[in-house]
């Protein structure tokens, strides 16, 4: 008669709500809700976890060899059916580690690897970069400004109209994000649409942001940050599923009674 | 290559050999290899109990002298595939949540938990009847106080 005990590795999900993590308003953490999804993944315990699993594997290799040299010395001190009950018993309670020191060491062996190889380069990384206070190109229209105050130009006597707006800064709100952006108009660098959207980044701008993009509701900076957020997370997600896929899809151990 | 990384690729050894069929036996080795077999067994036992200081409270609480942490499995996030993988938030250690675990790794290291508790137990019950056999009565009973400890008890115990 034998105990058995089992493991069934289940099923993993694709994070489909990837696309629809938002911009988060807020003092701290500014920016998008990919801070709070690293806090929550606990990298140092699956470090810490990982290497007392690898541990509690390398203690039943030990017993694995020792069952292994004095199972061969049992067999040649004793005989008859009552020996051959005990060897084979052994045997049984042999096999049964031999299967929880495989499995043990594997997902022990995972889960080390994410918590110390994988996870600090995700919870260190700083994501988006770009100059602060840029502005879309379509909101860039030379010194088209639709300022409607008059604007004195002193450089009139030149003959050039090289502005149209009184003000060198200009206040926007954008309602997407918590940014007022104030920007005299000429210093500014110009973001383009076209550029983002067809970059590595294009795929982690979802609908709705390319429509506030174009209605002038969604800064540059937060567009990009958000994306680029998407994208390291979507880059973490690739790497737990590696993980899973690592792990052995199912363990069971048959040990022999112990009544 | 770790021998259980091995084990886990080719499935491990499967040799072993088989007890003659004539009636002598070796008291002497055969109460050998069941002390060495209770020695190894016993090298599991600080992964077994934490260790209680005089006054009756853990000692594993102090710094450096914990044995494994077994009770600590790492989230791996609140979003798929992260909650997919291990420990849903709010799950053994919120004490206000008493939330399922939910992950792959919570479930293996039920598993492991069992199956460690198991292999005590069996490997306990072995080197007594081991020992019974060559009327060795005082390591028969070493043996079975080993079967009773818990795999491990958690802090608030």
């Amino acid at each position: 008669m034998t105990k058995q005990t089992a493991w069934y590795k289940n099923g993993i999900r694709p994070d489909d709500a990837l696309l629809e993590m938002r911009f988060a308003l807020g003092y701290e953490k500014r920016g998008n809700e990919y801070h709070a999804r690293i806090e929550s993944i606990e990298g140092e315990i699956a470090g810490t976890s990982g290497r007392a699993l690898i541990s509690i594997a390398d203690t039943l290799v030990e017993t694995v060899s020792t069952v292994t040299a004095r199972g061969q010395e049992l067999a040649d001190a004793w005989g008859g059916d009552a020996a051959k009950e005990a060897v084979r018993e052994l045997g049984v309670l042999r096999k049964a580690v031999i299967e929880l020191a495989a499995a043990v060491g594997t997902v022990g062996e995972g889960i080390r690897w994410f918590g110390e190889e994988v996870y600090p380069c995700f919870a260190d990384a700083s994501v988006g970069s770009l100059i602060e206070d840029p502005i879309w190109d379509h909101e860039f229209g030379g010194n088209n400004c639709d300022c409607s105050l008059l604007y004195a130009n002193p450089l009139s006597w030149t003959g050039f109209d090289s502005a149209t707006c009184i003000r060198q800064e200009h206040e926007y709100y954008y309602e997407h994000s918590d940014r007022w952006i104030t920007h005299p108009r000429d210093a500014i660098p110009v973001v383009n649409r076209e550029d983002l959207y067809s970059s590595e980044l294009g795929p982690f701008v979802n609908e709705t942001e390319r429509q506030a993009i174009e209605d002038r509701r969604l800064d540059p900076l937060t567009a990009y940050k958000t994306a680029a957020a998407r994208r390291q997370m979507d880059r973490l997600n690739g790497y737990l599923e590696e993980l899973h896929g690592f792990l052995p899809a199912k363990a069971i151990c048959h040990f022999p009674d112990d009544a | 290559m770790p021998e259980w990384r091995a084990w886990a690729l080719d499935g491990g050894p499967t040799s072993w050999p088989e007890a003659l069929d004539s009636l002598e036996i070796d008291r002497s080795a055969v109460r050998d290899v069941a002390r060495a077999l209770l020695a190894d067994l016993e090298a599991y036992t600080p992964l077994r109990v934490w260790p209680r200081s005089e006054d009756g409270y853990l000692a594993g609480l102090e710094e450096g002298a914990e044995p494994a942490r077994l009770l600590d499995m790492p989230r791996f996030g609140e979003f798929p595939p992260g909650i997919d993988l291990g420990n849903f938030p709010g799950g053994p250690r919120n004490d206000f949540n008493d939330f399922a675990n939910i992950g792959a790794v919570n479930h293996f290291h039920d598993f492991m938990v069992l199956s460690l508790e198991q292999f005590f137990k069996s490997y306990a019950s072995y080197i007594a009847r081991l020992a019974q056999s060559v009327e060795e009565y005082e390591l028969a009973e070493e043996a079975s106080t080993l079967s009773d400890l818990e795999v491990i008890q958690k802090d608030d115990e």
